[in-house]
């Protein structure tokens, strides 16, 4: 690709005014924000409402977080564009080039930066050190469990453990996709030079940010005790700490809002000429599908936690029995959220393993249509089959038949995905590398993941598996076996382009057989506890279940060795690993066809897309994706 | 530099994109954002009737009722919750929500002029007053309930709906005072796009407002 210097935005000298408000700001006002308006907030409730026997301290801390949430985005520069906009004071171009990270070097990764590929790589450590918040929960939830009646931790301190793990890990498991590379990668894909909306792009991550201090928060007002589904009455009951919960969750729900809205209309809007429906890359209406289903559960994940944080700090009883409300309610309402969010998980996530197995197997994508016609019926059943979390509730027992019907279909499409994954290897000239490693992993990890959800829709077994670990090991094949997993082929795959380093191969293949060993160990023990009837968030268990638990236990520390050693070559590599090529694996789509390091824009010349991106082994004219510059002197792009 | 000048250089976006593209993408944009608040909308009524419907331990309506105090005190009380709320939260629910209706369509007229290229800020300025006093209204209705929060569901339900209308006329005023204030400063002059998406989304909130309404009125 010809380097056209003159056209690098980066390279831009600002003026010494540029940037305005932002120059000053970044994380650490931030912080100094939310401490500080909480506080004003918290002192203010102190003052006001505490005195209400009933609901006063709880209204004291929804306050405290207000303050904290909206001081934090504040001193970050969130609302900055919104206040410059009713000011009348539109930003000149040297400020938007200012937010955009230029001439800011690495302190742009602490700012509030309107670049998407910096959006992404802040995306991709929040997410690392949420899965490490996760991770360390995790163990210690183990190692309670190594023993029938540990000591480790108190019941009360591991069922907050046992919560705000779970709701860590859902956190990062919904953004671990859609988050760095739905913002880093995906633009580039598709051509553009920029997500649709840069600011509301920065806003999505730094209101993220903003959302997690609340949920740590937890721990030192008494802890959430009724698991990450925080069902009533269960929720109500318990203290302040609900109320914390609750504002991460809301906090996080309008996160994920924008970027979904973001994301589709990037997609929708600014595609590159040529860059047909039927020319996107799997990844790109991956992330698109995994959007939209984002934009319909997250308003009942916030109607939810609205009416939550309502009961603790206004004395509503949405979910109060004793006085007309119903735990129903909020379970409905939960898992007509909850199980389309396992999708806003998985989808994503599947799209970007899809991109590895085209490429490691030179093989055109298999039935590229059917698995786009697969993830929309995914997408689609996802939001017909939420009551198959309620069978033994005793909601509505009629409806029990239709719901294990629904549930079930959705194994269909899961098939078809499945057999377009194998297709797409079938007969390839497979190139195994690391991301592929984790590809034949996921393979294995989300059949089991996924024949064991069959049972679990099914009434009957249900009636003896909810509930029990079965449940526990369930989930965590199909959402850290299956959807981490992807992401990790994903996080291989694209390192590269996004740091601009090669990750360390030797040091990555060790930490995945540690992965996959430790996996199988942890949860196929699981579900063996699950067989033999073992309850599901206890603190202590009967001592016929200890083997399996020591079992378990092992796995679970070979599991987290092996995420440490990745974390080690992930960070090691990104420090000083060997200099990437701008396309190391010979792939077509059109982020490998750009410099690395990216430029601001993305592109030094104009593209124009026209072939799909998996012409590989197609004949000549097909196994060009795009082509370069003017369309007086276009030249076809590597990779072809 | 002109505001419309000014407008166009502008690096937010996409990277220098036309005013037509903005518009597009911010319409769109804004049409997914009511899509997701319609379903929040749906999920609040659907909330309403199921705890409605269910009325567990009697208590949507009356969980507090002493002969003492006549506005919560039993279904065949003629002073009921209901009774009460017949002569004054009904009124003022839909008063508000025909404020917010009379800002949208205030804002429609504010649209139609900046297309024509005749004074809109005025008119912008009218619609933010009823948006105002849309909030107003809805602050005076929280103090004249008959009922508080903690007389069972229905004053539940009735209060989130009036909390979802607040936050909503929060935002309807956000919108409305950007785009008065840029009015008034000429920037609407030739690219006006954005008083429709205020426009847009202030009637989407009368028009929620008015569901809501009805809701808490028909179904009490």
């Amino acid at each position: 690709m010809t380097t056209t210097q003159e056209r690098r935005l980066e390279d831009t000298v600002l003026g010494s005014a540029a940037g305005r408000f932002y120059r000053h700001q970044n994380f650490g006002t931030g912080l100094l924000g939310g401490v500080g308006l909480g506080f004003l907030l918290w002192l203010l409730g102190e003052y006001t409402v505490n005195n209400n026997p009933n609901y006063g301290t709880d209204m004291v801390v929804t306050l405290t977080m207000l303050g904290w949430v909206i001081g934090f985005n504040l001193g970050v520069g969130t609302f900055n564009a919104v206040l410059h906009w009713i000011l009348g004071h539109d930003q000149t171009k040297e400020d938007e080039l200012y937010a955009a990270g230029v001439g800011q070097g690495k302190s742009r990764y602490w700012k509030y930066c309107t670049d998407h590929k910096v959006v992404g790589t802040q995306y991709l450590i929040l997410v690392f050190v949420l899965f490490f918040i996760g991770g360390t929960l995790a163990m210690m939830i183990r190692t309670q469990l190594l023993t029938p009646n540990s000591s480790f931790l108190s019941p009360q301190t591991y069922n907050a453990i046992v919560s705000i793990h779970g709701m860590t890990m859902i956190i990062a498991t919904i953004i671990m996709v859609s988050g760095p590379f739905a913002n880093f990668i995906m633009p580039i894909m598709i051509g553009a030079k920029d997500m649709a909306f840069p600011r509301l792009n920065a806003m999505s991550i730094w209101v993220i940010v903003s959302a997690v201090p609340p949920l740590m928060a937890t721990f030192f007002v008494g802890g959430v005790n009724a698991g990450w589904t925080t069902y009533a009455p269960l929720s109500v009951q318990d203290g302040p700490a609900m109320v914390c919960f609750a504002f991460t969750i809301i906090t996080f729900v309008v996160s994920v809002t924008v970027a979904g809205i973001n994301t589709l209309i990037t997609v929708l809007t600014m595609r590159a000429p040529g860059m047909t429906f039927s020319r996107m890359p799997v990844f790109v209406w991956a992330s698109v599908i995994g959007g939209a289903l984002g934009l319909y559960a997250m308003p009942a994940f916030l109607l939810d936690m609205t009416m939550m944080v309502s009961d603790h700090a206004t004395g509503t009883s949405f979910f109060v029995s004793a006085q007309g409300g119903s735990g129903w309610l909020w379970e409905n309402v939960f898992w007509i959220m909850g199980h389309p969010e396992v999708y806003v998980i998985l989808i994503p996530p599947v799209g970007a393993l899809m991109e590895v197995f085209s490429t490691f197997s030179r093989k055109p994508m298999f039935a590229y249509k059917m698995i786009i016609g697969a993830m929309i019926g995914i997408a689609g059943l996802s939001i017909m089959v939420w009551a198959h979390h309620m069978f033994t509730t005793g909601w509505a027992p009629d409806l029990a038949g239709p719901f294990m019907l629904t549930t079930e279909l959705i194994s269909i499409p899961t098939g078809i995905i499945f057999l377009c994954a194998i297709g797409t290897m079938w007969r390839g000239s497979n190139w195994v590398r690391l991301p592929m490693y984790f590809g034949f992993l996921f393979i294995w990890n989300f059949i089991v993941g996924g024949v064991t959800g069959i049972y679990l829709s099914d009434v009957p077994a249900d009636d003896y598996f909810h509930g029990n670990m079965f449940v526990t090991a369930h989930f965590h094949y199909t959402l850290l076996g299956g959807a981490m997993i992807a992401a990790t082929a994903g996080l291989c795959y694209w390192f590269p382009k996004v740091t601009g380093r090669m990750l360390d191969e030797k040091t990555g293949r060790a930490a995945f057989w540690l992965i996959a060993i430790g996996f199988q160990v942890t949860y196929l023990a699981q579900f063996y506890e699950g067989f033999k009837g073992m309850p599901r968030r206890v603190a202590n268990y009967d001592p016929i279940f200890a083997p399996e638990n020591v079992v378990s236990s092992i796995g679970a520390y070979v599991l987290m060795a092996g995420w440490i050693v990745l974390l080690y070559a992930l960070v090691s590599s990104w420090r000083s690993g060997s200099i990437a090529p701008a396309n190391p694996w010979s792939a077509k789509s059109l982020e490998w066809q750009t410099l690395t390091p990216v430029p601001l824009e993305n592109f030094l010349e104009d593209v124009t897309v026209v072939n799909d991106a998996y012409g590989y082994g197609e004949r000549a004219e097909l196994q060009v994706h795009a082509v370069f510059g003017s369309t007086s002197d276009a030249h076809h792009g590597e990779g072809h | 530099m002109s505001a419309t000048q000014e407008h166009d250089v502008t690096h937010e976006g996409g990277h220098h994109d036309t005013p037509e593209q903005r518009d597009r993408k911010e319409l769109s944009a804004l049409v997914l954002f009511i899509a997701g608040d319609a379903i929040f909308l749906i999920l609040e009524i659907l909330a309403w009737f199921y705890l409605r419907a269910l009325d567990t331990q009697n208590g949507w309506r009356f969980s507090k009722a002493t002969p003492a105090n006549p506005a919560t005190s039993g279904s065949n009380n003629p002073h009921t919750i209901v009774h009460e709320v017949a002569k004054v939260a009904p009124g003022w629910t839909i008063v508000i929500a025909a404020l917010a209706l009379i800002a949208g369509l205030a804002a429609w007229w504010a649209e139609g002029n900046a297309r024509k290229g005749v004074a809109h800020a005025p008119i912008l300025a009218a619609a933010l007053v009823v948006a105002l006093a849309g909030i107003g209204a809805q602050v005076y209705q929280f103090q004249i309930l008959p009922f508080s929060t903690t007389d069972g569901t229905y004053a539940s339900m009735f209060e989130f709906f009036m909390g979802s209308v607040l936050a909503h006329l929060f935002l309807v005023v956000v919108v409305l005072l950007g785009v008065w204030n840029r009015a008034r400063k000429g920037m609407y002059n030739e690219v006006w796009y954005q008083i429709r998406l205020a426009r847009v989304w202030t009637l989407w909130v009368a028009i929620s407002g008015i569901f809501l309404a009805v809701t808490a009125i028909f179904f009490a």
